[in-house]
């Protein structure tokens, strides 16, 4: 049992997380004006040129055959900087594609020669990707060709030039936003649950984005706890502030070991493995918001301006809760998966 | 105790709500800009001239000089008959005015009182720096005697609306070496009217340019401004805050029951967020918005206990510390549950001040602005509760 990354793992975040601290960090958004998207540009080549999009594929399907808890440790970086949604949404279209047989599409999104964006269902009739029909929404689809579209029952992946995309405003404002109709005829490649559970896959990977995203948070506020001063002391100085900031870390410890261990059991096809990822995701999420949220109170009056970085996190981190299927179905499929005290043995209530 | 309005309170009442009916617009308010400035300015102006600006005002100002309780009538009517927000002359009319009328000399309540009830003037706080927020008494801007004049160097941010107002209430520090409380002088700026004066507008997150960074370069202002004596400001300012944390969100405090119908009745029209039945069936939903209705009745029993208590000794109680720190949170915690009823469609920012999306964002400032949720408990916990201070 070792629940800590490998050395080599330690390599290869540091290369990926300087690589976004240099090319992708999250203070590129403070240089957007109103209306400026955050549309895949040069890095999509060079992400795909660094092997991002092929982690923990096959290497027999155009990947580098490592592991799920590669692409971890990659979305925890990607989350961290709150970086573009083209990069999961290219390591999840990639592996559809490839595992659908579709070897030239497979390429050419490894290589970065096209952009996937990632739909969700949503709406009073949302989408399913068995009966390819109902409501979606997509983000990132300006600039994209592509959209995923993953649920419990398998995955999609849709050629965008063949929905009615209709703009909406997304919350996070740097994100482009479009709600359609799944229509059966933009479906270009499609993986049944029972060849691969792109779910877990996918709730996962956002669970990872989360988790870098809640220690991002807490990061941010301790450093401007220790460097802010009001009544000539720090503010982290003050128990409201650092024992705030305490809480930040506890989050972050239990929505990284709990993603790491269901991740592991996953990987390891373990019985309670449902169980534990639906217990990380219910975590990540909450931890991602609550930090948000907690850093915003930390910083004050220049928490609530746009150009400050501070938003973005908070924003983020609704826009991912969504993508991992939202925290209440985790919440229902916890309770409805044996398995909480299965390791532990039974368990006598008043005992 | 007794929950009975007189008569004369009912009579009061009925007029109001009449009023109402057939005075509020239909127009909905624009949620920013000057076409907001002028909308606010003309509500303003259309209260007034119907004889229901300043309700609890004295007469000599322009107001009606009746109860306090009365003015809550007025409120509870106003949320009801969802009249607009009152916007950009929040502060002159809440804040500044019953300042005015507690520290101003005649002169000044006699010039300022009468336009800020015609919707005339609108007010913005020039108290926060970059480096003085919570601690406000930290603040640098300066200024010197020179001949009638105070000149009058540095900056002010997070100054809401300054691009819209006539005029700012502001704290300068006026003798660098007294201690810091002391040091302070309160004093008028007449916006628009004076040379010096760099405003420029700062973006909220959640979309609106809010509020301002000011800056002020050998900014001349006449001492007839000064509000109190010269480096007296600090008294001032606290002798008021009753007001600002008592009595002046009771509108919104009230409105706040509005927010949560809003969201009871988006329960019943839409599923729970992967769910099959309507979010008001599901168990979660049900009870948290049980809770916040629970919460919304509480914060209406506490208006009316701070109404009673300033019906009695004349001010409002040290109860308003918690009754903002309380607002703040409520209004968190309802747009909260509004997020996660939305499911998925929270992507969607929704216009500004609809829906839920925007003003879940835009209630994250309910903690911060007018002190934040820190410093409200601070004050409490010592200045109530007795506690030891810190620092
Ligand atoms: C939307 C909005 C509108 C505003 N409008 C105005 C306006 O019109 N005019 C104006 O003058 N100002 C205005 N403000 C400014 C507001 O009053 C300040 O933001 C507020 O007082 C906090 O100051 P700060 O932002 O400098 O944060 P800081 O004081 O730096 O606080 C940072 C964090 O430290 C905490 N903290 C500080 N001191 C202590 C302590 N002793 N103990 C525990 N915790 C502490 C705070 O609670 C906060 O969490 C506005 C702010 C907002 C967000």
């Amino acid at each position: 049992m070792d629940l800590l990354p490998s050395p080599t793992q330690i390599d290869t975040i540091d290369a990926i997380a300087s690589y976004l601290r240099e090319k992708l960090p999250v203070a590129r958004y403070q240089a957007f004006s109103y209306d400026t998207l955050d549309t895949p540009g040069g890095a999509l080549k060079e992400v795909a040129a660094l092997g991002w999009f092929g982690f923990a594929l096959d290497e027999a399907l155009g990947g580098s055959g490592g592991a799920l808890t590669d692409e971890m440790l990659m979305m925890r970086e990607v989350g961290r900087h709150v970086a573009p949604l083209w990069i999961p949404g290219g390591v999840l279209g990639a592996r559809i594609a490839a595992l659908a047989g579709k070897q030239e599409l497979a390429a050419a999104l490894l290589e970065g020669r096209a952009s996937v964006a990632i739909a969700t269902a949503s709406g009073e009739r949302p989408a399913s990707t068995t009966t390819r029909s109902g409501r979606i929404h997509v983000i990132g689809a300006e600039r994209a060709q592509y959209a995923v579209l993953v649920d419990v029952e398998g995955a999609l992946l849709l050629d965008l030039s063949r929905l009615r995309l209709q703009p909406a405003p997304c919350i996070e404002r740097q994100l482009s936003l479009h709600h359609a109709e799944l229509a059966d005829g933009s479906v270009v490649a499609a993986v049944p649950v029972a060849k691969d559970n792109l779910f877990v896959r996918q709730t996962i990977l956002m669970a990872a984005m989360q988790a870098g995203n809640c220690e991002a948070t807490r990061d941010m506020a301790v450093e401007y706890a220790k460097v802010r001063e009001q009544f000539g002391r720090p503010i982290g100085s003050f128990q409201a502030i650092s024992h705030m900031c305490v809480d930040m870390a506890l989050r972050c410890e239990q929505a990284w070991t709990q993603l790491s261990y269901a991740c592991l059991a996953f990987e390891e096809g373990a019985p309670d493995a449902a169980f534990q990822v639906a217990a990380a995701a219910v975590l990540a999420n909450r931890s991602a918001i609550d930090n948000a949220r907690a850093n915003l109170q930390v910083h004050g009056g220049i928490g609530m301006t746009q150009a400050h970085d501070v938003n973005y996190f908070l924003k983020r981190s609704h826009v991912v809760e969504t993508l991992t299927g939202g925290s209440f179905m985790h919440l229902d499929a916890i309770m409805e998966t044996a398995g909480a005290t299965q390791n532990a043995g039974p368990m006598v209530v008043g005992a | 105790m007794d929950l009975t309005f007189t008569t004369e309170e009912k009579n009061f009442r009925d007029q109001v709500a009449t009023w109402l009916r057939e005075n509020v617009t239909k127009e909905e308010r624009p949620p920013e800009g000057i076409e907001a400035a002028d909308f606010d300015r003309a509500w303003q102006k259309k209260q007034f001239d119907g004889g229901w600006a300043g309700i609890a005002w004295p007469k000599e100002y322009g107001g009606r000089g009746l109860s306090p309780l009365q003015q809550l009538i007025w409120h509870e009517e106003y949320v009801k008959a969802r009249a607009p927000y009152i916007g950009m002359c929040f502060l002159a009319v809440n804040q500044v005015g019953p300042k005015l009328m507690l520290e101003a000399n005649a002169e000044q309540r006699a010039f300022h009182l009468p336009s800020i009830l015609r919707g005339e003037s609108l007010w913005c706080q020039g108290y926060s720096e970059p480096g003085a927020g919570s601690d406000l008494a930290g603040l640098r801007t300066k200024a010197v005697v020179e001949g009638d004049e105070l000149v009058i160097n540095g900056q002010k941010v997070w100054t809401s609306y300054a691009q819209y107002c006539d005029y700012q209430e502001m704290l300068v520090r006026t003798d660098p070496s007294a201690p810091k409380h002391k040091g302070i002088t309160f004093v008028i700026v007449d916006l628009k009217n004076t040379k010096g004066i760099d405003i420029r507008p700062l973006e909220l997150m959640s979309g609106g340019k809010h509020f301002s960074e000011v800056f002020y370069d050998d900014v001349r202002v006449p001492l007839a401004n000064v509000v109190g004596s010269l480096n007296d400001g600090w008294k001032v300012t606290v002798a008021s805050l009753a007001f600002e944390r008592g009595t002046a969100f009771m509108a919104e405090q009230i409105d706040m029951a509005n927010k949560v119908e809003g969201l009871i009745q988006y329960a019943k029209e839409h599923p729970a967020p992967g769910g099959r039945k309507n979010a008001i069936e599901d168990d979660e939903f049900r009870r948290r918005l049980a809770i916040l209705r629970a919460e919304v009745a509480a914060m209406r029993a506490m208006s009316l206990a701070s109404v009673s208590r300033i019906q009695r000794e004349g001010k409002p109680g040290p109860e308003g510390s918690l009754t903002r720190l309380f607002f703040g949170q409520l209004t968190q915690s309802i747009w909260r549950t509004g997020m996660d009823l939305l499911g998925p469609e929270r992507l969607e920012l929704s216009p500004m001040a609809q829906g839920i999306t925007h003003p879940y964002l835009r209630t994250f400032c309910n903690t911060i602005s007018g002190g934040s949720a820190q410093i409200q408990r601070e004050v409490y916990a010592t200045r109530v509760l007795g506690m030891p201070k810190t620092r």
